[in-house]
């Protein structure tokens, strides 16, 4: 897909680990993982919210277009 | 509602039981009278439940073998069809009901359900072949449901590509985080 999820890079610039963000963001690590690993077909603008707020970094941080 | 839609599910499942066990016996039974006769020509007199097909059993066994292996095959696709029902309702869960299996098995009722239709079309064929024939076949009416099973194909094939897409959407929703 050619939507890039950076949560990761967001969560090592911030030093925050995914348990940390996990209990922050109010999702399952599960879930934050599918999201991590790009396998996420779908982010709803609440989650995206709230991982902006615990990040504190904008949407366009998270999310990156890159042509195929 | 939801309590409704669960009870008659049930009654369905034992339907459908019912008729599955109905159409294993039916298929058993000419099965087993059918290659009886093979060596007990008598037998051709009463077949099951007043089937007679001795006349064609004398004119050619060749013709009689086809006729009733043609019949018992729908008998037995006819069964296999309501074993397909009763592995759907065993599998369907109504929490999350768009499962590969299902949608696996209701694709494999369509074609079941085509096979009957095309081999009910061949068996009309084939009867109305023979009663050109003296051999007392005039009585003896196949294939009058062919075109209802052949509908049925499509409207299954129809649910099972409906299906594929439910499966779809549920895995992109399970996906959204």
């Amino acid at each position: 897909m050619p939507i890039i999820v950076n949560v990761d890079v967001m969560m090592a610039k911030r030093k925050m680990s995914l348990n940390e963000l996990s209990e922050k963001v109010d999702i399952t690590l599960s879930n934050l993982s599918i999201l991590k690993t790009g396998k996420a077909k779908a982010v709803r603008f609440s989650t995206l919210e709230a991982i902006c707020n615990a990040l504190d970094c904008q949407p366009g941080d998270i999310l990156e277009f890159r042509e195929e | 509602m939801k309590s409704k839609t669960n009870s008659i599910l049930n009654v369905l499942r034992v339907l459908t039981w019912v008729i599955f066990l109905g159409l294993c016996i039916k298929a058993g039974s000419l099965l087993f009278t059918f290659i009886y006769s093979l060596f007990k020509p008598i037998v051709s007199h009463d077949l099951y439940l007043g089937l007679n097909l001795s006349q064609l059993y004398s004119y050619h066994l060749g013709y009689y073998v086809g006729l009733l292996s043609l019949v018992v095959s729908i008998w037995v696709l006819k069964a296999y069809l309501f074993y397909d029902v009763i592995k759907i309702f065993s599998k369907i869960n109504l929490n999350n009901p768009f499962s590969a299996e299902v949608a696996k098995r209701i694709a494999s009722t369509s074609y079941t359900a085509l096979s009957i239709g095309i081999l009910s079309v061949i068996t009309s064929g084939y009867v109305k072949w023979l009663i050109k024939k003296p051999v007392g076949v005039e009585s003896f009416s196949y294939g009058n449901g062919a075109s209802e099973f052949l509908l049925m194909a499509a409207i299954l094939f129809v649910i099972s590509q409906v299906f594929n897409r439910g499966i779809e959407i549920q895995s992109e929703n399970e996906l959204t985080v």
